[in-house]
């Protein structure tokens, strides 16, 4: 499955944001081509094809990825930095989740380079919306180079 | 008539005869009818040849006088005729006379006394010409002249010395009485005052008749060991002191303190002691004053609890240093006046601190310097040194020091910024963490609403209604406190910003989330000198509230309106909503306070909060005025710049 076209990779450990997110982008027909992974280490591993995930085909990309910013082991500015400085992923659309826009951590965000970020509202109509806008905005209008 | 004055010729004879003056007696036509033995001794001639015959043909020099002022020159027969006709004797000055001896001539002065004889009926009768010899007074007259000429040349030639003595003298005695100090001469012999000049004089309340004769004892005015003790030293010293000081009282009591100097003079030949006196009585009090405010300061220097040391300008030797700074430093001030801070610290530390003394002494500016942390025998030290330099003219003096033992504050700063960082953590962790699981209860009602309606009734929908509700109301409120808190850390940027502009921010804000149909009025706002961004919350806090409280009245009006006052602008937001009751004033502004239940107006009470808090970091005030049912305004100012 990792070698067949990847459209979203979301990278979040809540268990519960992660099915809310998947169930919005469900909804708006996003979620046929999503992998899910549960921590920044594993993404590392996932997108520069090492450990678990060494068979896999660098270049095939993610056309968006969904990345949360608060995650054990390896937090998300570590992973979006690794991205942002590898000449081979540098290009993939990156979208901050968190969960205040007064996060100290957005403005580091954007110095590294992130393309866009969301933030997870209480409110749930909200946030699938922002999930699913973005998700098409990225996925649809603004394809990967 | 020839027979009378024959007969009075005879009676004249015996008459000259004995008189040992010259005299010719003559008739009116000059012809001689008598003369005195004297005359005819005098003349060289004989009594029998001169008899009868012309005065002027006999004796011609009467005629030749050689005066030697020309316009005296005198005519003997011309003097006859006045005295013929003026009945009156002329006396002629001195005349020189080339008077005939046998082969040779004298030189005689001669004045002529030409008197009228007066017969019956006014008539002259005869002359008489009484001569007088007066060479010999002459000679001393011409004598006398000649020594007087010599001497006033001799006089002239000295002049200059004389004139010399007489200046110093004059100078003397005008220096002396117009010397605005006072002085007194005192004899040497018996210490008797011979002179005191008015100064003494006012400054004693004597006059000098009884000042003069009197001995600085017998004055009582001094104070008489003292005044025994100087007269002791002006004469073991020969008379030249200087520098000594004594009291004089005058006739009221009145105590001055003068400082004495004195020399030996000669005055008249007599040798004198001048006592000059310096009245330091003001200058004593001003060194008293100043003794005293040096002491007073010496004390405040030695008991406040602030380290302060003076250094020299130039060395930066330390010159004085206070109990605190003893202590601080574990030194002395023994041990460390005349030595400089490598004494104390390190080279490189004494290196830095001689570099940046030396800069501030140049630069003219006191600075203030947090000093490095140093290990005190009271554990580690921070220290705040305030350092002014002192000058006099332009030259530097001194280098003062006042340190303050900050290491408190430091420890509290320390803790105050852990303790931020800390609250900064929690924030950080009640936006993330606390939203999760809210996050998940919304997003899982939302499921159950979708998937499970069919299955729930209404009772059920409701329920699951409020679940999501109150949860979102949590999210809310967990949105403002973490505003607020942030509020706190913020730092503030003041620009010079436009108030209109600000308002037009707040409102496009407000319109993007919440509808509603107040109208709002302002223009020609006073611009400020705040930070922009915060202004643009504070305005939205405020109109987000008055349109909230208008939102049940027919027609919501909201006015905003700016005045300056002073260096003060006062902005103020009215409403003609729900007003508020005044009684609770004082919870207006308080976090989390709300004086409407949320079935009248929803919130969470920390709108007016936030004001608040941005206003006051401003510096600023913010107030408010409400009734119920009424309105309210609000107002804040800020200063203009």
């Amino acid at each position: 499955m990792y070698d067949s076209d990847l459209e979203i990779l979301l990278v979040e450990d809540n268990p519960n944001d992660a099915e809310l997110t998947i169930r919005a982008l469900k909804k708006k027909n996003l979620a046929n081509k999503i992998i899910h992974l549960k921590n920044g280490a594993e993404a590392l591993d996932f997108i520069f094809c090492e450990g678990n995930y060494k068979s896999r085909n660098i270049n095939n990309k993610p056309k968006a990825i969904l990345l949360d910013l608060k995650m054990p082991k390896v937090n998300g500015i570590e992973v979006l930095k690794k991205i942002k400085t590898d000449n081979r992923t540098k290009t993939i659309p990156v979208i901050i989740l968190t969960s205040s826009a007064e996060d100290p951590d957005v403005k580091t965000c954007y110095e590294l380079g992130v393309n866009s970020y969301i933030v997870k509202p209480v409110g749930f109509d909200n946030f699938s919306k922002a999930v699913a806008d973005l998700g098409m905005y990225w996925l649809l209008l603004n394809k990967p180079l | 008539m020839k027979n009378n004055l024959e007969s009075i010729s005879l009676n004249f004879d015996s008459l000259l005869d004995i008189n040992p003056s010259l005299y010719i007696v003559i008739t009116t036509n000059l012809y001689i009818i008598g003369v005195s033995e004297a005359f005819i001794n005098f003349t060289f001639t004989k009594k029998n040849k001169i008899m009868g015959k012309e005065l002027l043909e006999t004796f011609p020099f009467f005629e030749n006088n050689i005066s030697a002022n020309i316009e005296n020159n005198f005519n003997l027969s011309e003097s006859i005729k006045c005295v013929i006709e003026n009945r009156k004797p002329i006396k002629t000055e001195a005349q020189k006379y080339k008077i005939p001896i046998p082969a040779n001539y004298i030189e005689k002065y001669l004045e002529l006394n030409i008197i009228p004889v007066l017969f019956e009926k006014n008539e002259v009768l005869c002359l008489i010409i009484k001569i007088e010899d007066v060479t010999e007074f002459e000679k001393m007259k011409k004598n006398l002249d000649e020594q007087m000429k010599r001497r006033n040349e001799l006089e002239m030639s000295e002049k200059l010395h004389i004139n010399e003595l007489n200046k110093s003298e004059l100078r003397f005695t005008k220096l002396f009485n117009l010397s605005p100090i006072p002085i007194f001469l005192i004899n040497i012999s018996d210490l008797r005052i011979v002179q005191a000049n008015k100064y003494f004089s006012n400054l004693v309340h004597l006059n000098s008749n009884q000042i003069i004769g009197k001995t600085g004892f017998e004055l009582g005015i001094f104070d008489m060991m003292n005044y025994e003790k100087l007269t002791k030293s002006i004469i073991k010293s020969g008379g030249k002191i200087s520098e000594f000081e004594i009291n004089i009282f005058n006739d009221v009591k009145e105590i001055r303190k003068m400082q004495i100097s004195s020399e030996m003079i000669e005055i008249d030949n007599c040798f004198c002691f001048l006592i000059a006196m310096n009245d330091i009585t003001q200058q004593k009090q001003l060194e008293n004053n100043l003794l005293e405010f040096n002491h007073f300061l010496d004390t405040v220097l030695e008991n406040i609890p602030n380290s302060v040391f003076v250094k020299d300008a130039n060395t930066l030797n330390y010159i004085k240093i206070n109990k605190a700074f003893e202590t601080l430093f574990n030194s002395s001030q023994n041990e460390l006046i005349g030595k400089t801070d490598y004494h104390l610290f390190s080279k490189e530390i004494a290196d830095e601190q001689q570099k940046l003394e030396k800069e501030i002494i140049e630069n003219k500016k006191l600075s203030i310097v947090d000093e490095e942390p140093f290990v005190s025998q009271n554990g580690l030290k921070w220290i705040r040194t305030k350092k002014i330099p002192v000058y006099d003219n332009n030259k530097p003096l001194y280098l003062i020091g006042i340190s303050e033992d900050i290491t408190e504050r430091k420890k509290q700063q320390d803790s105050i910024l852990q303790l931020n960082k800390e609250l900064e953590a929690f924030s950080y962790s009640v936006s993330h963490d606390l939203r999760a699981p809210l996050r998940a209860v919304t997003g899982y009602a939302k499921i159950l609403d979708e998937d499970y309606s069919t299955i729930l009734d209404n009772e059920g929908k409701r329920i699951l209604h409020t679940i999501s509700e109150n949860a979102e109301k949590m999210g809310h409120l967990i949105d403002n406190l973490l505003t607020f808190s942030r509020l706190g850390r913020k730092e503030i940027l003041k620009k010079e910003t436009d108030m209109n502009e600000i308002v037009n921010k707040a409102i496009s804000e407000i319109n993007k989330s919440t509808t509603h149909n107040s109208t709002i009025v302002y223009n020609n706002l006073h611009p400020i000198y705040a930070d922009t961004e915060l202004m643009v919350q504070v305005m939205i806090n405020f109109i987000e509230n008055a349109i909230k409280y208008s939102s049940k009245v027919l027609e919501p009006l909201i006015e905003i309106k700016s005045e300056i006052t002073g260096n003060e602008v006062i902005y103020c937001i009215k409403d003609n909503g729900a007003g508020f009751d005044m009684r609770y004033y004082d919870k207006l502004f308080g976090v989390f306070q709300r004086l409407h239940t949320m079935d009248e107006f929803e919130g969470t009470g920390v709108g007016l909060a936030i004001i608040q808090r941005i206003i006051n970091k401003h510096g600023g005030k913010v107030w408010a005025e409400g009734k119920v049912e009424k309105g309210a305004t609000f107002y804040f100012s800020l200063q203009t710049k």
